[in-house]
This record gives C-alpha cells, structure tokens and sequence, in this order.
C-alpha cells in the first residue's frame, strides 16, 4: 500500500527564540507529515514548544523574537519558509488556517463578529461586501450558532466563551482551507462545551475533507479525535504513532509517565497517582543528552550524556529514547 | 530505579538580577546626582556671590571669572542658577512628597475600603481636579503672598488628586488578588493588610509615578516663577530668571539659556530615568 | 430557623460533623440595579476525616459556596456551622480568631502570594496573627510544615514567590494553610493552573496532608476525574444549586442526574477508543444566572424534560443509600 502525498511535510525544523533568560530552543528539529483529511494530535505540557511549532509554520512569531530558523515546511511541494511575506500571507487564512485559545483576546473587541469574519472573505476570497454578509451569516449557522442573522451584529464581550469559539471557528473556516491548526481549542472552555466544540471540528473536517492539527495538552481530547498523535517535550517529538497503537502501549517513558498521572473517572476513589517528578525543562540550557532524563524512572549515564536516536517500530510508530518499554510492558 | 531528584534542586533565577545599568539610565541619573548635590552643596561651592550686583559688568559673555556670563545686573548666571535649581528640586521633591503621602493614604483608603468612603474621596478628587491649575495658584498666592512653603503646598495640593488615582486603581487590583483574600482568611486585620500586603505592592508603580511627576512639578514652579508667582526676589528662580532676561536675549543670550538648559537637562532627565524605572517594573510585572 | 424542614441528606445530630452548611444563598447586586443569585438553597455536611467534592462547570457557583463558607464575606441567607457553632451568631472578633479552623487554597497559586514578602514570612504569617506563638516555636512550625509539604526549607526561605514554579508556589500556599492546623481545608481549584505532570504531585500531596494532619475537605473544581479521585463523596451543582450528592465511586456506577451523566459522558478519557460520535454532547448552553429558567433549572438543556420540569422546581430526594436527586426523572441503575 502506497502512503499518500503529505499535504504539509515538515522536517527538521527549529524555532530559537531570544528571551530576557537567554536563547529558548523552542523548536529543535521536528519533523511531522500531515495527509490531507487526517487529524493529527500534538500533545505536550506547557512550555514543551507546540505554541511556537504551530506559529512557526504560519511563520507567525516575530522576527525580533526569532535568532534562528531552520528546516523545512513543505505545503503542497512549496516550502513555506522561503515564501515571500506576500505570498505567506495569501497562505495564512486561505490554505493554511489557525484557531487559538482564548477567544476574547483572539477576537477583535471592537468590531462585530459577523464583520471579522466578513474581513476574511473579502480579503481572500474577494467577494463584495453584501456576498460577504450572506456567506458570514451561513457561516455562523454551520458552525452552531442560533439567530445567526442576530448574532452577527453582537460583539464578543457579549457572547459566551463557547460561542466565541465557534466564531473564531467561522472565521478559520470562511475560505475553505486545506488544514487547520486548532492550538488549545477548548482548554479554557467548560467541559460540555469542550465536547460540542471537539463534534463540531470533527463535523467540519469530514464534510470538508480538511486535515486538522489538534495541538493539546490534554491526551484524553485526541484520543476520539486524531488518527495520530505526535508527542512533544522539550522542544522534541518523543514519540509518534497511531493513536489506538501510542495510548494502549506507549514506548516512551513520558508519554507511559503522563498517561499514568491523569486520574479516570474508572479509577478507583483515592487511588494514587503517579507523579513525574521534578518540573518542566525550562528550555534555555537544555541538558546535554535525553531532556527527559533528569525526571525520568528508567534513565541511567547514557541517557544523560547522549541524546537518544530515532527508533522506529514500524507502522508509523516512532519514538526516541534509550531504553523505551516493551510493548508488552505498558 | 532512583527518584528522580527533588524539585527544589532548581530553582527559577530571580527576576531581578542586577544588571549594569544601561545608558539611557546613567546618563540621567548622572545629572540628577550631580543636580542634587551642587544645589544641596551651593554655599560652600567657590562660586561668585548670586546676590552681588556689579552694575560695570552687566551682560558679559562667559568667562574664566563668571562660567556662564552675567545676567542684566552683573549677577554671576552660574550662581543663581545653581539657587535657582535649588528652589526647582525642592519645590519638585516636597510638593511630590506632599501629594504622594497625602493622595497615596487616600487612594489606598478609597480603593480598599470602596462603598461611601470610595465615593465622598472620589468627590473630593473631582472637586480638586475640576480647579483650573493656574487660576489657584495665583489666587492662593495672591491672597497670602508668595513663600516657597506656600508654593509647595499648593502644588502638592494639585497633585493629590493624580496620586489619588493611581492609588486607588492600583488598589483596587491588588484587594482582588488571592492572597489579600487569604490574609483575610487567616484573621488578618485590616490596618495590618493595608500595611503588610497591599503598601508594599503599591510601592513600585507610585515610585514610579513620582518620578515623573516631579518632572512636571519642576515645570509647573518654573511656570509660576516666570510669572513672578512663586517665590520672591533677590531669591533666583529659574523661570525668574528667564523671565527678567528675556528682554536681553539677543544681547546676552547666555543669560536666559544657562537657567533655561539647567531646567531643561534636569526635566528631561527626570523623565528619561522615570520611564526607565516605569519600564523596568512593567518587565517585572509581566514576568509574574 | 433551626426549625425549618433540614434536607434529607443532611447527618444532623451525628457528632462527627465538622461542617453543615444549611440552605445557602449567595446574592450579588449588580450595577444597574440587577441582582444574580449565584447560589440558592445549598446544603451539605462535611464529616471529620472527610472529603466532599464540590463539581460543576463555569457560573454554578461553587466557588462562591466555599467563600460563603469562609464568610468572606458572609452568605445572603442560611447557616454554616463549623463543628456545632454557627458563625453568624459570632460576633467580629471571635470570627475573627475562629478562622484558624477553616482555611482555603485557591486556585492561582502565584496570585496567592504576596509578590513582596519572602516564603518563610508567608508561611509565618498566620502565626503572627494568632499571636499564641513566640520567634522561635514559630521558626520550628514553619519549617515542619515546609518539609510536610516537600520543599526544602533552607532552599526557600528567603526567597520570593515569583522565584518558584507554580507547583512550588500552590505547596507554600498549602503550607500557609495547614500551619494552623484547621479542621477543615477548603481547596478552590487548587490545581487548574499547574500543568499535567505537577497536578498528580499536588494531589498527592493533599492526600497525605489530609492523612497526616487529620483534615476534612472541601474539594472544588471542575474536572470530574480529578474531584472523583480525591473524595468520598460528590455534590454536583448546576447554576447554583446541588443536582445530586453521592459517595464517588457511587457516581461512575449510576449517575443518577441528567446533567451528571451529561457530565460524565463529556470528559474525555485517555483511552483507546474509536472515533467520536458526534451528536452525543450536551446541547445548548447554560442559562444566564440573571434570568433563570422556571422550575427545573437545567430543563433547557435535559433530554428528559417535560411539563412539570417547568413547573416545579425539584428538590434533593434519597434514591439509594446516601443518594440524592434534584431530578423529576432521574435515570435509573442499570444493572
């Protein structure tokens, strides 16, 4: 069976930033492969660098944040890190879509939401403005929204944090893009909402035909979501693979680690839980070998002096790491 | 299979790590310094007499004898100068002082307490505010003449309603904060949180503010003095001076811009160095 | 008051009873002359040893209950009774001192900081109120505590809130709260803002704290599975009120309320699993506090709802051993 043509290829690719605490290697070679219609996980704590690989693709951190780019960013066999800021721009919001977090602060206060999402069709797709008005209050309705003709005419301060999202949602869809990157979709939303939010992406993609990178720090939301799940610590992807295949036998121990720490609602009441211990890397002196090995149970001299290679079990199953569980271990 | 060590192995650097200061910083808090102690030092400078005229030696160039020339009445302008920065500086510190202590004590009352003592100290804000600055000080002035006590309170009293409201935004903000919340709590009482808990916080953006203010209480005395409204002569103001020279500034330019550079180089170095520290703590904020 | 009917799943008259809280209200006016009822009608009772967790989504309320709790400030209306004194009847002075047997964590643990006092004096600090205590055996309780929640004392000290991780941050604030030794610990979403991997270390640590320190808790938060894991019983609330109380492990068995089970559905778990059906979430959005729906304040949203949902507003009903339902049509067990 022949794999299909990646819509977006990234390989090797590096983000460091400059921060008052010194160079962050936000993004230290990370290569990814995202086919069209499939739903990628980007799973990671905070800090492990998936905001700025999500930016990074948009070429959406500044410049005078960003010391050092590297690797490349293939979008349908063009790569995206040697475009011309005109030709980036016709890629953002048309091909290439992002939805964020928080919606009150990704929303323009001032301006009405059907407007902001009128913007998006005038700009890319130029339609007049009546079209746009038709088409942006169709939008809203697909998306979820009521009274959309009513609600298009409301601020976001006046409209709940769900709503919003689907708002912000509208807008990422209005031109029909080839994928969209959802950064912490529903993180800050109630966890009802969250599930109407994750139908409602998933609904989009299968009538779209969209490929979707869910980028989350919560393995439970891509769980009945993604078709795979990439593994992110310390600016790194540690482990990749099927998302059925990474949940049920995990090979790195980071990811067995994070999946031990979250309680279920199954557990049994006061069960404990096992903690990673230790925190975070902050990313500015990474160590020198494995960035897990200062917190991880399994790690020994090799895994602190030298950083792990690539191992690949097949199938699409990656993972990095010196000594990683058997398959039959998790 | 060990533990992996405890997590207080690594601590975060603090956030306030002294770094050399840049030069937007030293330049003006070179003159500041300098500023403060020539007019702190100004009787046992060796400079020629501010008060003596020398009506043979009026409007000459600067020279050896008298660094930056003499004014219409022979008076050294270095001199008076440095008398007149003086009076600037103390006029600008103590009316501060005045609106920070005063403004601050009732912007933190008001921004804690809120209900009916936030709206009778709003009132009395707006009140305040609502006075043309101007118009006070030459009606303060003019019914109980001018005294540099004089000048001071009035400026101070104009400045109250600012500090007020920095105060009380600040306040305000820092009494929703969790850990006022747990000081309450634990069965705190209120004077010691004002004290303990919210003061200190409060600290660094008035600091800050006052910085600034000073710049504009320095400006505000020169604008009265050039109108002969703050305090009287043979006392030299800068904004005296300029004033009386003006007619001969095409004779003796040096006598109008000596007072007017002083003023000039110490205004902006109050702002420079304010906007650094306002910068600094805006960093320090963000860091949080 | 005391004669009033008391709700069926209170255990009054059990000597074990740390804290009963009794027909609750919380009402806030707003500017413009509104008023919002963020919290009606709630109650519960904390037995010692206990913890009681708290759930539910934005705008229930919970985190208004626990500082009605603490009286800070104090409810519109009902009583709360900590270990058989009711603390409306105090006067402002012994609320004042009785505070060291209630204490809360809250849920940023940076903000819960004063950014300008050094740790050592944080944690000191209630101490200092207290005044029972001279430099010395103060300095000692401290650093017990300090170890107790697992920093090194020395390490810490001197240093300033914004020096430490958040984890580091919200196990001084537990420190600050248990030094007093309370009876009761409040924890207001104490680990919503840590990240994954230090919210297990947190939960931990409060488990053997209650342990150790011989704590009843209350536990509020939004994450079912956090709240499940951590106590032995669970109240649900939905836009101010209790929908069902029950023991936790009770609740993945039979969830009795159609919210609870809405709830339950929703979170997602890390589980292999085929991909989502879509359809099955909840629908709708909650209600504006403000203006609440007639009757059965969650029949906007039920599958279940029918006319007397509208009409009459249910009240908390035993179902099952220590079960109780505001529900008209409360799902039944499947066995």
């Amino acid at each position: 069976m022949t794999a299909p043509v990646p819509l977006l290829s990234i390989r090797d690719l590096r983000s460091y930033l400059r921060t008052p605490q010194g160079l962050v290697r936000a993004v230290d070679g990370v290569s990814l492969d995202l086919a069209p219609g499939q739903t990628l996980g980007l799973v990671g704590e905070s800090g492990c660098g998936k905001s700025v690989l999500a930016r990074s693709i948009l070429g959406l951190v500044p410049d005078s944040l960003m010391v050092k780019a590297g690797g490349e960013i293939r979008f349908e066999g063009r790569d995206l890190r040697h475009l011309q800021e005109h030709e980036m721009r016709s890629v953002r919001g048309r091909q290439i879509a992002m939805i964020f977090q928080d919606p009150m602060t990704s929303l323009n206060p001032v301006k009405r939401v059907g407007g902001q999402i009128e913007q998006a069709l005038r700009l890319h797709l130029r339609f007049t403005a009546r079209q746009a008005r038709e088409r942006a209050v169709e939008l809203l309705g697909s998306v979820g929204i009521p009274s959309p003709r009513q609600r298009a005419e409301n601020y976001p301060h006046e409209m709940s944090g769900g709503m919003r999202q689907r708002v912000m949602i509208a807008i990422a869809l209005a031109c029909d893009p080839k994928v969209l990157i959802a950064d912490e979709p529903t993180t800050a939303l109630d966890v009802t909402v969250q599930a109407q939010i994750l139908d409602l992406l998933q609904e989009q993609q299968e009538k779209r035909g969209m490929a979707l990178i869910l980028i989350t720090h919560n393995l439970g939301v891509v769980a009945g979501m993604a078709d795979e799940v990439a593994v992110m610590y310390a600016g790194r992807i540690v482990e990749h693979g099927a998302t059925g295949d990474l949940l049920a036998a995990p090979r790195m121990p980071y990811t067995a680690a994070l999946l031990r720490s979250v309680p279920r609602i199954a557990d049994p009441v006061h069960s404990r839980l096992e903690a990673i211990g230790g925190r975070p890397p902050i990313l500015v002196d990474p160590p020198a070998g494995c960035r897990f090995a200062p917190r991880c149970t399994r790690a020994d001299e090799v895994c602190r002096r030298e950083p792990p290679e690539k191992r690949d079990a097949g199938t699409g199953r990656r993972f990095v790491c010196w000594h990683p569980l058997e398959a039959a271990d998790a | 299979m060990t533990l992996p060590a405890a997590e207080t192995a690594a601590m975060r650097p603090s956030v306030g790590r002294f770094r050399l200061p840049s030069l937007a910083m030293s330049l003006p808090a070179a003159w500041i310094v300098l500023a403060l102690a020539v007019s702190l030092a100004a009787p046992l400078l060796p400079l020629p007499d501010p008060f003596r005229q020398a009506l043979l030696r009026t409007l000459q160039p600067p020279s050896w004898a008298h660094w930056l020339g003499t004014d219409s009445l022979g008076r050294d302008v270095l001199a008076r100068s440095i008398l007149g920065l003086r009076v600037s500086l103390l006029v600008g510190v103590g009316s501060v002082a005045f609106g920070l202590a005063v403004g601050g004590a009732l912007g933190l009352v008001s921004g804690y307490f809120r209900s009916r003592v936030d709206l009778w100290i709003s009132a009395a804000m707006t009140v305040i505010l609502s006075f043309p600055p101007l118009v006070l000080a030459i009606a303060i002035v003019s019914y109980a003449g001018p005294s540099l006590v004089l000048v001071i309170v009035t400026l101070g009293i104009l400045f109250v309603p600012s500090f007020a409201r920095i105060a009380r935004a600040n306040t305000l903000s820092l009494a929703d904060r969790e850990f006022v919340l747990a000081a309450r709590a634990m069965g705190m009482r209120n004077g010691r949180i004002l004290a303990q808990e919210i003061l200190p916080n409060l600290a660094a953006p008035l600091i800050a503010y006052s910085m600034l203010m000073v710049a504009v209480a320095v400006i505000a005395e020169a604008s009265l003095s050039f109108l002969g409204l703050s305090v009287p002569p043979p006392e030299p103001t800068l904004g005296g001076m300029i004033a009386t020279e003006r007619a001969n500034l095409l004779d003796a330019p040096w006598a109008v811009f000596g007072p007017a550079a002083v003023l000039f180089l110490t205004v902006l170095s109050l702002n420079v160095l304010g906007d650094q520290v306002q910068r600094r703590l805006d960093r320090r904020e963000a860091a949080l | 008051m005391p004669d009033a009917a008391l709700p069926a799943h209170l255990r009054d008259g059990d000597a074990d009873v740390v804290l009963s809280v009794r027909h609750l209200s919380r009402t806030f006016d707003l500017p413009g002359g509104q008023r919002v009822q963020a919290v009606a009608d709630v109650s519960f009772d904390i037995a010692a040893g206990e913890t009681l967790g708290l759930v539910g989504e934005s705008g229930c309320g919970k985190t208004t209950v626990g500082r009605a709790i603490m009286h800070l400030p104090p409810p519109s209306s009902g009583e709360v009774v900590v270990e058989g004194t009711p603390l409306s009847q105090l006067t402002a002075e012994s609320l004042r001192l009785s505070r060291s047997r209630l204490q809360m964590v809250f849920q940023d643990p940076i903000s819960s900081l004063n950014p300008m006092r050094t740790i050592g004096e944080i944690v000191a600090a209630p101490l200092v109120v207290a005044g029972r205590h001279d430099r010395a055996a103060r300095e000692d309780m401290v650093r017990e505590m300090l170890e107790a929640v697992g920093l090194d004392p020395a390490a810490v000290w001197h240093r300033r809130p914004h020096e430490l991780s958040g984890g580091q941050c919200q196990r001084v604030s537990i420190a600050r709260a248990l030094v007093l030794r309370p009876r009761l610990l409040i924890c207001d979403e104490p680990v919503s803002s840590l990240d994954v991997s230090v919210q297990a270390q947190i939960l931990n640590l409060l488990e053997d704290a209650k342990q150790r320190f011989g704590l009843s808790m209350l536990f509020i938060a939004h994450d079912l599975a956090v709240v499940k894991n951590v106590s032995d019983r669970l109240a649900v609330m939905y836009l101010g009120r209790i929908c069902e109380i029950a023991p936790s492990d009770r609740f993945h068995v039979h969830a009795a309320h159609p919210y609870t089970a809405a709830l339950l559905a929703a979170v997602p778990e890390a589980t292999p699993q085929p991909k989502r059906r879509i359809g099955r979430a909840l629908k709708g959005e909650i209600p504006s506090p403000l203006d609440p729906p007639s009757g059965c304040r969650f029949r906007t949203r039920c599958p279940l709802a029918a006319e007397r949902c509208a009409a009459e507003e249910p009240s908390l009903r035993p179902l099952g051993e220590d079960h109780y339902v505001a529900c008209h049509f409360p799902i039944a067990r499947t066995s």
